[in-house]
């Protein structure tokens, strides 16, 4: 009889874990059990369709279901896995149950809930799924003012879609600067200029008190500098993985709330995997586990963990978490330590900074940008990087991720060859230049 | 080298001449999957689905995706004072050098008073192992 994979969701991690499964083991039954209505769509995409830079959701969509029963796998939509038994390997699916070999548990993230009165009012919206993405956009038509709780990656862009579109944006975050739970506040502040040349307005420091609403309905957001009106409030909060049944298994749970994998993406129990943003990995300088990362590292842990159950031998590495966006106008990027998280953790660093330039000087559209560059001091083995700029952030942070990864130093990079041609690179490459900077630091 | 004096050869291959001449432009954006096809399919029937409903009462999936917290464990009980005291106290640190607004105190008396000035003497070494002691990864064999 031929091994049953059953794959509880059907986001980026539960697909690619599917599909890797089958095509490890292409003679297994891969069941995928989803509770939405959607896959393969990018979710990454809603706020960019919301602003009005894609013209229509439409675009999001890579395929349909019908191409994953061409695949051999079964998708199931709207299907909640409400039980799973393990001692009798079954799994309850709307009623119907379903026996499994293997389980992989993918389901994903829930936002943290603001644990403050009037939290259940309507007005409040979370950005997840796209038909809600949807819904949200057709609601849009009707609102003046809108607040944006907390301003992580998704409500950097949620402020920036929605001040796009001409709606009042206020953002509220009790923290000092944007994105401060990855980026320093020197590389936050042109993207906060940015957004405010956009009309977004940026409260931080102000703590969330309340939702006030009228007849069940949000009116203002309450902060401890005082109330702000609004007809919706986006919630952003942090991404808190959504271990409810895996918890019901016994799985076990680390410090950060997500579930403990090893590097096939096995939890404590046998037989059951997890990947994507309800599982932790270790942070790949200081091995501290980490959760709620980026739509590519679930994709690739969904893919380890596939490979796994299907009888593969693959191993998901330790992260140094590239990371990037755009903010208004501007790119903000990085990886690993910033100076912040480093003064934070109290990890020991020397810095390098230089204001580089994205092409040659005299080429049309050259842009700045800002490198800064974190080592060890005394090795100057790299411990992380921040930039900012006009472009070219996006390759920069992968490749700094790579190199961490190699345990490159700052010497390696201060001499490190680079492409130079006027229209794509200028001459002296920014991170070399960083680097060179902090060589002095040593 | 102007637009008009690249190739139509090269324009055809490329798609996007405007790159190597202006530094900007770029492929056009991928349209919609073509009519018929199982991605179009997919993409007009949730839009579809999705319009009709707004605005309409009803719990639907992603509505409400949030959760009330479940009852956190020691160890992230612990993990998530630490980091917001050690959070709060490094932007403390760096808005007082470079100006700005300082974070909302929400980090309790212990943390801010007592946890942080310790923490801050600890040589690294003593933190490192004490921090991965707490909130480690363990089981890891591809470091």
């Amino acid at each position: 009889m031929s091994e049953r994979i059953c794959v509880i969701g059907g986001g980026a991690a539960g697909i690619s874990a599917a599909s890797m499964a089958k095509r490890t083991n292409p003679d297994a039954e891969v069941t995928i059990c989803t509770e939405f209505e959607d896959v393969a769509y990018s979710p990454c995409g809603i706020p960019y369709v919301i602003a009005g830079e894609i013209p229509e959701f439409q675009r999001l969509f890579l395929a349909g279901p019908e191409n994953y029963a061409e695949a051999g796998i079964d998708l199931r939509r709207e299907t909640r896995v409400s039980d799973v038994d393990l001692a009798n390997q079954t799994m309850t699916a709307n009623d119907e149950v379903l026996e499994w070999d293997k389980l992989i548990i993918a389901s994903g993230f829930n936002y943290k809930l603001p644990e403050v009165p009037g939290n259940e009012l309507d007005g409040l919206t979370y950005v997840k799924n796209i038909r809600r993405g949807i819904e949200l956009n057709e609601t849009l038509n009707n609102v003046k003012k809108a607040v944006v709780l907390e301003a992580s990656p998704l409500g950097v862009e949620m402020m920036a879609a929605l001040a796009h579109r001409g709606i009042e944006t206020h953002l509220v975050d009790e923290t000092a600067w944007l994105l401060s739970s990855v980026a320093d506040q020197d590389i936050a502040e042109p993207v906060q200029k940015s957004l405010e040349d956009l009309g977004a307005q940026q409260h931080y420091g102000a703590k969330l008190t309340r939702f006030n609403g009228s007849n069940g309905k949000l009116t203002s957001v309450g902060t401890s500098q005082g109330d702000v009106d609004c007809d919706i409030c986006i919630i952003a909060t942090h991404k808190e993985p959504d271990t409810e049944l895996a918890r019901t298994l016994g799985v076990k749970i680390g410090s950060t709330g997500g579930i403990v994998v090893n590097e096939r993406m096995e939890t404590s129990i046998p037989n059951v995997y997890a990947a994507g943003d309800c599982v932790e990995v270790p942070q790949g300088y200081t091995h501290v586990a980490v959760q709620g990362l980026t739509g590519a590292h679930a994709m690739q842990q969904g893919r380890v963990a596939g490979a796994s159950a299907g009888g593969g031998n693959r191993t998901y590495n330790p992260v140094f978490i590239p990371w990037g966006m755009v903010g208004g106008t501007v790119q903000i990027g990085g990886a690993s330590f910033g100076e912040h998280l480093a003064t934070a953790l109290g990890i020991p660093y020397v810095v390098g900074k230089a204001q580089g330039i994205s092409r040659a000087r005299y080429f049309p559209g050259v842009q700045q940008v800002h490198v800064k560059l974190l080592a060890e001091p005394g090795t100057g083995k790299l411990i992380g990087a921040q930039m900012v700029g006009g472009e070219g952030v996006k390759e920069r942070a992968d490749f700094l991720a790579f190199a961490l990864k190699k345990g490159t130093t700052l010497e390696d990079i201060a001499w490190m060859e680079n492409v130079y041609s006027p229209p794509i690179g200028a001459l002296y490459e920014p991170m070399s230049i960083a680097a060179q900077n902090g060589l002095a630091a040593l | 080298m102007s637009d008009q004096e690249i190739p139509e050869s090269v324009k055809d291959y490329f798609g996007y001449d405007k790159v190597s001449i202006f530094g900007d432009g770029g492929m056009p954006a991928a349209p919609p999957a073509p009519p018929g096809s199982t991605g179009r399919k997919a993409g007009d029937v949730a839009v579809a689905d999705a319009v009709s409903k707004a605005g309409t009462p009803g719990i639907r999936p992603g509505a409400l995706a949030t959760k009330r917290a479940v009852h956190p464990t020691f160890n992230s009980k612990m993990r998530s004072a630490t980091e917001q005291a050690l959070f709060e106290a490094s932007m403390k640190r760096s808005v007082k050098a470079n100006g700005g607004t300082a974070p909302y105190p929400a980090a309790g008396v212990f943390w801010r008073g007592i946890f942080v000035p310790v923490w801050s003497v600890v040589p690294w070494a003593i933190k490192r192992r004490f921090v991965n002691a707490a909130s480690g990864v363990k089981g890891y064999s591809s470091r």
